[in-house]
């Protein structure tokens, strides 16, 4: 389902050069949770943001479900990126001048969803991530907690084929964080969706189907 | 494609607005103000016309054509032969001058009607006068005459009272015999009297001013048969167009003061769209991760700005028909005074002038947002950029912006001063210059900080200057905004100091004699009595004299001063020449070859040597123009002919006026003797040349209040502008206040950082505004008032206007920091310290 090939990517830090990838491969099959560990620094995000089309690589491929990501455009690969990817952030990033309810609906709504199904498809995410009474709520009303359970959600709400979660509980304290964690990968599991979740946590990683762990821009299994 | 956000991001764009309301109020009021002004002088320029129109409609009637002498008045012979020849056409004879009515102020239109060739032409306001119980003595009593009943109102008489009034010295009684019922405005200076108390009152038994026709065009053919030279046939609607405009520069010049106040308005609407988008850089960013395009993201802002334009397009045309109101009345008096009589009627808010205000306020809008909308879509998704990384892309592109400012002021000169064509290309120059030097402020605002980074500087102050590089983006916009209008507000006036100082000069050397004599006050032109110049020149305390008749003449379409003159060394010497040497166009001129003012060489493009048609009492004559001289007594131009010429082809002897040089001119006997010899025996005024001079710039003055009222009107719209941009910027930063409150920062030392910088900026705003200024000035002065008026004059600039932007600039920007400080020193940090 994800296959990256011989990526790379550099940055100019001043008068130096700071290589995070060198060629680096990653094989991942469809429906597969895997666990990305790595030291601060290491380019565990950047990996994310060259997966998505966020952040261009130097060289190399990055093909999802067949298609190569950065052979796109940029708009092209925006629209990629709004029906096939879903994402979840350390720091939620509802948008707080959204409903919750609007919110879940914003991806559906991007890909010109009917409105009667964006409602249906609401409602059951509402329902799936245990708060289906905050519909009407906007973010900034919610706990940590509750806002991140959103935004599992919203990440999933347009059944990508894949996604990309960034530290998902890196922002929450162990018991919220371990709760997060248990429905992310159930939903994932559910819908049949390919993962990729950076953490530090090691419970994140024992839900995982694979660990892996990234160092000096180098892919090896933990 | 569809120029509207999807639902739920227009949605989240309308909560932002909603949640943000201080700013959204305060872009508001950029878009209302600016469409205010721009509405408020379009109608009240197109008050004064319709005003003239209507007047000008209701007198004609149902007239089509009209015979007139471009030359001066129609023979009533002429009239009699074809009224007497059968097969004529309707036609109806009338007498229209401009009267005094003793104890009121300005002047009043005397018309004389003969009420028996009415009937076809005027039905409403003959009927109205046939109506009246006092038909008899309308005919059979002089001095009888008819008013509306607004005339009335303003004259506070009613039926039976007497009006005495006074045309060129002689006084004559009216008696108000009948009062129709008409409410406009129009007819509110209108005296209808019978011809032959016209006749009475003007002392004008042989001539008409005009004679109104209804015909068809086999009628044309017959009638222009008819005509003797001097007499031509016009379209009556087409003489009324061409009279209104007259107006169409000075109209303009209102017209692009009020289009600046809408650029202002525009770099406020700019610089809150830049703000609402620097704000919510991550907000974007998060929706760009999500999927959404870069285009949608441009539609979202433009959607925001559309709500936001719609908004203040309805406020700005609520608030432009209030200031229209208050405009319309000094518009109506300046036009008056310098084209043509038209009253401050009822302002007509026409569909077209509230189509164009919206189509200003919707484009302005968006233009200005169109910049920020790019900005917007080229957020990266998940944006990285911090502050000091955005405010580093902002410095990066100061100098290739700054450049383009620089390049762009100098094509703009380029353009204004050098490029031919008429008075919008150098409005176009003028603009390119004011967009190009508003361009070049950040780059000059960036390079405060660094001239002053290696000074030892006080904490407070440090930090003040420190933040001005730090938040370059948005105080620029700010700065500019307010700098346009601060050196709008220069170059305006130094344009209007350079006028005054130009006219000062050439009146101080016109106004070379020591007395003059007119029969009338000077400016009513009335000829001298019989035996006056005689008398004058048998005066033994006269050196010398000259002698002057003036003229209205069409010329070209436009009543144009043809003044005769026989001139006195002394009189001759106060011509400064702009094409043609003194010599040549003195031997020229007594040769029978006329002298043109600036601005009628300008309207016409001749200049000396070249031939000039002037309609005669003889007919068309071919004149040679021997020079053309300095002038600012009228934008439509003069023309002097020698008196012996003039007399030869008018067949007209009198004298309006005599300029008096005395033998002793220290003396000051001349002014009592000329006093004792000639009031005994005439009514004359006595004028010394520092009167006149003290009336005209008095004149001068009220010709440019409404160019002052506008001055202000957009210092104003600056002033709000800045004050929201600055206040803007405090209010983002009550976090940062509130770390340095908790730090130990104490109020006082807060609102001593937030004015400091205020102030600062507005300092700056005042210091960039003075180079604009001064070009904007040069152009004004050398390329607008040129093309505009015909008019060159010398750039002078005195140091009241600069100082005063300097100050203006410097109190603008600390009004706009007080609240904000006063809001900040008293805030309880805590609760913004708790926030995310």
């Amino acid at each position: 389902m994800l296959s990256v090939q011989q990526l790379q990517k550099s940055y100019q830090a001043g008068d130096t050069e700071q290589v995070v990838f060198d060629r680096l491969d990653l094989d991942v099959t469809a429906g597969q949770v895997v666990a990305l560990l790595g030291a601060s620094g290491s380019g565990k995000t950047t990996l994310l943001n060259l997966l998505s089309g966020i952040d261009r690589p130097d060289g190399g491929r990055v093909l999802i479900a067949g298609t190569d990501v950065h052979a796109l455009q940029e708009p092209g690969r925006t629209l990629f990126r709004r029906r096939r990817i879903g994402f979840v952030f350390q720091f939620f990033n509802l948008i707080p001048t959204l409903t919750v309810a609007e919110n879940l609906a914003l991806p559906l709504e991007l890909i010109a969803t009917p409105p009667a199904a964006v409602r249906q498809r609401t409602s059951d995410l509402l329902e799936a991530v245990g708060l289906p009474h905050a519909a009407g709520r906007f973010p900034d009303t919610l706990s940590g907690g509750e806002q991140q359970r959103i935004a599992v959600a919203r990440a999933l709400a347009h059944r990508p084929d894949l996604l990309l979660a960034d530290e998902p509980t890196g922002n929450l304290d162990d018991a919220t964080g371990e709760l997060v964690t248990a429905l992310l990968v159930s939903l994932a599991r559910e819908h049949g969706t390919t993962m990729l979740i950076v953490t530090h946590s090691a419970s994140v990683a024992q839900a995982a189907d694979r660990v892996l762990q990234l160092h000096q821009g180098r892919l090896t299994a933990a | 494609m569809s120029l509207t956000a999807h639902p739920l991001l227009a949605r989240s764009g309308l909560r932002y607005l909603l949640k943000h309301r201080w700013q959204a109020a305060l872009a508001l009021i950029g878009i209302t103000l600016g469409v205010a002004v721009v509405l408020a002088v379009d109608l009240a320029n197109g008050a004064a016309r319709q005003s003239f129109a209507e007047s000008a409609a209701q007198l004609r009637g149902d007239a089509t054509h009209r015979l007139v002498n471009p030359a001066g008045q129609v023979p009533e012979t002429l009239y009699t032969q074809l009224f007497t020849t059968p097969g004529h056409p309707p036609m109806a004879p009338v007498i229209s001058e401009r009267i005094r009515v003793t104890g009121k102020e300005g002047r009043y239109r005397l018309v004389g009607l003969d009420l028996f060739a009415e009937g076809s032409f005027r039905g409403t306001l003959g009927q109205a006068i046939e109506g009246q119980p006092m038909l008899t003595d309308w005919l059979a009593r002089p001095g009888a005459t008819a008013l509306s009943r607004v005339a009335a109102e303003t004259l506070g008489v009613s039926l039976g009272d007497s009006l005495e009034v006074r045309h060129q010295g002689r006084v004559h009684t009216l008696v108000v015999t009948a009062i129709y019922p008409a409410d406009a405005q129009s007819t509110s200076d209108l005296l209808i009297v019978d011809i032959a108390t016209a006749q009475a009152v003007t002392a004008r038994h042989d001539s008409l001013s005009y004679v109104d026709l209804v015909l068809d065009t086999g009628q044309q053919e017959w009638l222009v048969a008819r005509l003797p030279p001097s007499v031509r046939l016009v379209d009556a609607r087409e003489q009324a167009e061409g009279i209104t405009r007259m107006s169409a520069a000075f109209e303009l010049n209102l017209t692009a003061m009020s289009l600046l106040a809408l650029l202002v308005g525009m770099f406020l609407i700019y610089n809150s769209m830049t703000f609402a988008i620097v704000q919510r850089r991550n907000l974007l960013g998060r929706l760009r991760a999500l999927g959404v395009t870069p285009r949608e993201i441009a539609r979202l802002i433009f959607t925001e700005a559309l709500v936001l334009a719609l908004i203040g397009v309805l406020l700005g045309i609520l608030l432009g028909i209030l200031l229209g109101r208050g405009l319309t009345g000094i518009v109506a008096k300046t036009i008056s005074a310098l084209y043509y009589d038209t009253g401050a009627a009822a302002m007509p808010v026409t569909p077209f002038a509230l189509f164009k205000a919206v189509l200003l306020g919707l484009g302005g809008t968006l233009l200005a947002t169109w910049l920020p909308a790019r900005q917007a879509a080229s957020t990266p998704p998940l944006t990285t950029l911090s502050r000091t990384a955005l405010e580093s892309v902002t410095r990066r592109r100061l100098p290739q912006v700054g450049v383009l400012g620089i390049a762009l002021v100098a094509v703009g000169l380029v353009v204004a001063l050098y490029l031919p064509g008429g008075v919008v290309i150098g409005f176009v120059g003028l603009f390119l210059l004011l967009v190009g030097a508003a361009m070049a402020t950040p780059l000059s605002l960036g390079l405060v900080p660094r001239s002053l980074r290696g000074l030892a500087l006080p904490g407070v102050v440090r930090m003040a200057v420190r933040d001005l590089d730090r938040h370059l983006s948005r105080l620029a916009t700010a700065t500019a905004a307010l700098m346009v209008a601060l050196a709008a507000s220069v170059g305006v006036a130094i344009m209007v100091e350079s006028m005054r100082s130009s006219v000062g000069v050439w009146l101080d050397s016109l106004l070379s004699a020591d007395l003059y004599v007119s029969a009338d006050y000077f400016e009513d032109g009335a000829p001298l009595p019989a035996g006056a110049v005689a008398m004058i020149r048998d005066m033994p305390q006269i050196a010398s004299f000259s002698r002057y008749r003036n003229r209205k003449v069409d010329i070209a379409g436009t009543p144009t001063a043809v003044i005769a003159a026989d001139l006195a060394p002394r009189s001759r010497a106060g011509f400064r020449f702009v094409a043609g040497g003194a010599r040549t166009a003195w031997s020229g001129f007594d040769a029978g070859e006329v002298l043109i003012s600036e601005p009628l060489a300008h309207r016409l493009g001749v200049t000396a040597g070249d031939a000039l048609p002037i309609p005669t009492e003889s007919g068309p004559r071919s004149f040679t123009v021997a020079a053309v001289f300095q002038d600012y007594a009228s934008e439509r131009g003069r023309v002097f002919i020698a008196l012996p010429r003039y007399q030869g082809l008018w067949a007209d002897t009198q004298i309006d006026s005599v300029a008096l040089f005395a033998r002793n001119p220290k003396s000051g006997d001349l002014y009592r003797a000329a006093v004792d010899r000639l009031s005994t025996t005439h009514d004359l005024s006595f004028t010394a040349a520092r009167e006149i001079y003290s009336e005209s710039m008095r004149i001068f003055d009220r010709t440019f209040r409404i160019t002052e009222v506008l001055r202000y009107l957009l210092l104003l719209v600056a002033l709000i502008g800045v004050f929201s941009a600055l206040m803007a910027i405090q209010l983002e930063r009550r976090r940062e206040y509130a770390v340095l409150r908790a730090i130990g920062f104490t109020g006082r030392q807060l609102t001593g950082l937030i004015l400091f910088q205020s102030g600062m900026l507005g300092l700056l705003a005042g210091l960039l505004a003075l180079p604009t200024g001064m070009a904007m000035a040069w152009v004004l002065t050398d390329a607008i008032q040129l093309r505009a008026f015909g008019w060159t004059m010398q750039y002078l600039v005195t140091p009241e206007p600069l100082l005063l932007s300097v100050a203006l600039g410097v109190v603008a920007a600390l009004l706009a920091g007080i609240y904000p400080a006063w809001r900040a020193s008293r805030q309880d940090p805590a609760p913004q310290l708790r926030q995310d």
